[in-house]
């Protein structure tokens, strides 16, 4: 692995070159897109795996050959990013054998997995935020055997970067910890690609990335694929899966329940294959139940600026209505919504809220005054990890009133904390047990339900449904217009631009720091969309 | 088995685009004026005191004085380095005094028993056990850093308690007590023997894959160990190198004093974990360098020198050290901005 690095060969060693050959001849042969028998690249048999006496993963099979991109489907804690970690060495005491290129692989580290040559985007970025772009890129690998040297280090990240041909502009000297989470994103892929894979697994790597980004990426794939690269890619947007992956794997409750060739799917039979029922077509359904009408004034920005990225953004919400927010990342939509609740300070402009003019000083301040945001980055600005699912549903409620439930009414608190468990279909469904340990998909409702438990008149939402499969993300889409309904304010930031257009009532649109468009539903299309928020950005090509 | 290779004639892949959006509207906040305030504000707090002091105190400026000020805070000066390094790691360490005064007491033992050299190794080796079982405690076992050293400091203290019956052990020091009180020029021997350790800490820390870890494993443990990073050998050989530099303080102790005094160093942990937070040294891991620990002993050590000169009372020192602690994190938290919000 080491040795790869330093003799700067990337993703091109010498076998996958090999193996490249082989598709591309056999690619001629029997046209654009199938191969006759390419080696078996991966083979995971009979995995369990178990937290305590809950068996979250049981016997599973996985099989993907060299060169193909294989879709792993599944509900929010189905044991997808399970099997990823077990395969990256993370969980050293799992069931079952594993074997790569044939031979028996013992995956009992990380450090064991990358000999193996597995690598990772991890769904929970696996960045340290102190260190650099570059030293993050480079981490676990440096070269040497006792001295380390930031300036070769900064070079071979450099180097292995340019090599690997996406990524570009990535500042290699900034800590991580202040780069935005669609940027940290980015780092992680860059990191897992410079890994010289022979097995690459994506965990949701879409769930941050807006349009274009993540055809590039699809583009990427392909690319890495046709060198001989196994791929795994696990996405809740079951059209990518279907459109990007030539055979798929569906996990359910630690159960495969389905496998095969990505052809003998469709959206509907997958759904269901996912849910273990049939899927309704959410979308259709909320086009026709628009808002009940609109309300009196809820909040006001009046010329916000916050720097360079948020300048002179005036536009009101009302009660009773969902608005997006639509941009590409970059734009500021974030750092807006962080703004109105006081977590980024106003160079310019004011805000008022339920009539009257405030100065926020933090978002505590801000939910007394009646306004929540649920942050985009659930790791670092969201869950209190180490502690109780219960806790961290009341967290936001205390801090707005905290004689509510007062210290002494821990079953007032209970009770609150099962019901939201229950509406937002958070499982396992149990509220002792200790946040960090859900899986991705429903740490973000969690997240959500402890915005709404607090609630606020006005909710900010900036990507309510990040990684949340499709049933329960028609169920927050049916939430967040319930709170509509109930006379509440809503603003949710997306780069889903379907659901962005499904949910929301009034768009805003969002380029480069400043507010450039205004549309109500109906006022403007898919395509129409993805122009105005990249037109003149140079992110369109 | 067959399997399908999606389209292979391999689209070429565009990259990920992020400089179309301005590189500054990625980034969460400005990198700013933080980091040089945290690097240099130390220093310059320290040159202001020095300048001050030296205006209202004349025997404040004396060179005797000021070589008095650099020897009497070597020994702290070098167990903060280690405090450094575990607190960089994510963890710290209470059973720094048990260290140093036990070390001092069994080289005391055997400067008479046995002659200098076994002295020294016997206090270093008691530095590196106790380190040892910290660090497979803490980055093995998973216990709390504050539980395990103080559990540590506890045991070991304890232990030298019951076999000393806490009556001080006469040492014939020799080499050590030059260590500890000779002068090359005028420059205490001491002090010199701590900036040879700072220095070498500082090479650790940021010139070896080592040092890197430690950093690495402080900022986010679990990143690091899926990237391949060896988690617990490189906490574990932070407490051996805290333990180390602990014992190196016993000697330095003993030196000065001549004498093994199991009740000795009781303020060292406390104190080194104060110098490491004036440093700028994060709590919870991943921050701190060597040169402001560096400023940070020398500030509290002038302080303490002024606050004699001025005679003010011995009893409000703590008080005043205390005071420094709290300007130099509140600073420290304004100068990172409203990083909790
Ligand atoms: N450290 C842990 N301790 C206990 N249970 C865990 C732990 N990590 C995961 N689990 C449980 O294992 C199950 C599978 O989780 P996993 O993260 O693999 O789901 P997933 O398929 O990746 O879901 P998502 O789509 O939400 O990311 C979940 O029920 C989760 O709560
Ligand atoms: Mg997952």
């Amino acid at each position: 692995m080491q040795a790869a690095l330093l003799g700067g060969s990337g993703l091109h060693s010498d076998e996958k070159v090999g193996a490249m050959a082989t598709e591309s001849s056999g690619a001629g042969v029997d046209g654009p897109s199938t191969v006759q028998g390419a080696p078996l690249r991966l083979a995971m048999r009979g995995i369990t795996k178990s937290f305590g006496d809950v068996t979250v993963l049981r016997n599973a099979d996985l099989e993907v050959a060299a060169g193909e991109i294989h879709g792993l489907v599944g509900q929010n804690g189905a044991g997808k990013s399970t099997l990823t970690r077990i395969l990256a060495g993370g969980y050293p005491d799992y069931h079952g054998t594993v074997s790569i290129d044939g031979e028996a692989a013992q995956l009992k580290s990380p450090h064991d997995a990358l000999q193996h040559g597995v690598a990772v985007i991890y769904q929970e970025f696996s960045l340290v935020p102190q260190l650099t772009v570059a030293e993050n890129i480079v981490l676990g690998v440096e070269p040497g055997s006792v001295s380390y040297r930031p300036g070769v280090v900064r070079e071979i990240a450099a180097r292995l970067v340019r090599e690997v041909g996406i990524v570009q502009g990535l500042p290699l000297d900034y800590p991580v910890g202040r780069l935005s989470a669609a940027m940290q994103q980015r780092v992680e892929i860059a990191k897992a690609l410079t890994r010289n894979a022979k097995v690459l697994v994506l965990d949701e790597p879409t769930s941050r990335l807006a349009g274009p980004d993540r055809e590039r990426l699809f583009g990427l794939m392909r690319r890495i694929a046709a060198e001989g690269t196994a791929l795994i890619f696990i996405s809740h947007f079951l059209d990518e899966v279907l459109a990007v992956t030539s055979r798929l794997t569906v996990l359910r409750d630690g159960v495969v329940v389905a496998s095969g060739r990505t052809s003998g799917f469709d959206a509907v039979s997958l759904g269901s294959a996912v849910m273990g029922r049939v899927l309704e077509r959410q979308e259709a359904k909320e086009e026709q139940a628009p808002s009940l009408g609109r309300g009196e004034v809820a909040l006001v920005a009046e010329n916000v600026s916050c720097g360079r990225q948020t300048r002179n953004v005036s536009f009101s919400l009302n009660r009773g209505e969902v608005v997006g927010l639509a941009g590409l990342v970059g734009s500021g939509r974030s750092t807006l919504a962080k703004a109105l609740v006081g977590a980024v300070p106003l160079v310019g402009g004011r805000i008022a809220i339920g009539g009257g003019y405030v100065k926020l000083r933090g978002p505590r301040h801000a939910l007394r005054a009646g306004v929540a945001l649920v942050p985009e980055d659930r790791r670092a600005q969201g869950l209190v990890r180490v502690r109780p699912a219960r806790e961290n549903l009341m967290l936001m409620s205390l801090a707005r009133s905290p004689s509510r439930f007062g210290l002494l009414n821990p079953k007032g608190l209970r009770r609150s904390a099962r019901k939201a468990i229950v509406d937002f279909s958070v499982r396992p469904a149990s509220d002792e047990r200790r946040a960090g340990t859900f899986s991705g998909g429903n740490q973000q409702k969690l997240l959500l339900a402890r915005a709404i438990l607090a609630e606020p008149d006005v909710l900010l939402v900036d990507q309510p449904t990040a990684g949340v499969d499709v049933g329960t993300k028609a169920q927050i889409h049916r939430i967040l217009r319930g709170l509509a309904d109930q006379k509440k304010a809503v603003l949710v930031i997306s780069d889903d631009i379907e659901e962005i257009l499904a949910l929301s009532d009034r768009l805003l649109i969002m380029r480069n720091g400043v507010l450039v468009g205004e549309r109500r539903r109906g006022g403007v299309d898919k395509d129409e969309l993805v122009s105005l928020i990249s037109v003149g950005t140079g992110q369109q090509t | 088995m067959s399997y399908v290779v999606p389209s292979a004639e391999a689209p070429e892949a565009a990259p990920l685009d992020v400089t179309g959006a301005s590189e500054a509207a990625l980034l969460e906040r400005d990198g700013g004026s933080w980091n040089w305030l945290r690097r240099y504000g130390i220093w310059m707090a320290l040159a202001v005191l020095v300048l001050l002091l030296s205006v209202a105190s004349p025997s404040f400026r004396t060179v005797s004085n000021l070589t008095n000020v650099l020897e009497q805070n070597a020994m702290l000066g070098i167990v903060a380095c280690g405090m450094l390094v575990m607190m960089v790691s994510g963890g710290f360490d209470l059973s720094v005094g048990a260290v140093g005064a036990t070390g001092s007491v069994v080289a005391a033992y055997f400067t008479d028993h046995g002659g200098l050299a076994l002295a020294i190794v016997a206090c270093l080796v008691i530095g590196i056990v106790v380190g040892l079982l910290n660090g497979l405690l803490i980055a093995k076992g998973g216990i709390n850093a504050f539980m395990t050293t103080f559990a540590m400091a506890s045991i070991v203290t304890g232990i030298l308690f019951v076999v000393t019956s806490a009556a001080p052990v006469n040492a014939n020091a020799g080499w050590l007590t030059t260590l500890a009180l000779g002068e090359v020029g005028r420059v205490p021997d001491a002090f010199i023997a701590y900036v040879v350790i700072a220095t070498l800490t500082w090479v650790l820390m940021t010139r070896t894959k080592w040092g890197h870890y430690v950093y690495s494993i402080g900022g986010n443990r679990e990143a690091s160990y899926l990237s391949g990073v060896p988690v617990v050998a490189s906490q574990v050989a932070a407490f051996v190198f805290g333990g180390l530099c602990a014992a190196m303080g016993g000697l330095i102790l003993l030196g000065q004093s001549n004498i093994g005094q199991p009740s000795s160093a009781t303020d060292w942990p406390l104190t080194a974990i104060a110098i490491c937070v004036i440093a700028g040294v994060s709590l919870s891991g991943g921050e701190g360098r060597v040169q402001e620990t560096v400023a940070a002993t020398l500030l509290l050590g002038v302080v303490a020198d002024g606050l004699n000169l001025l005679n003010v009372s011995a009893y409000v020192q703590p008080a005043v050290t205390g005071g420094v602690i709290l300007i130099a994190v509140a600073f420290d938290k304004m100068n990172r901005g409203r990083r909790l919000t």
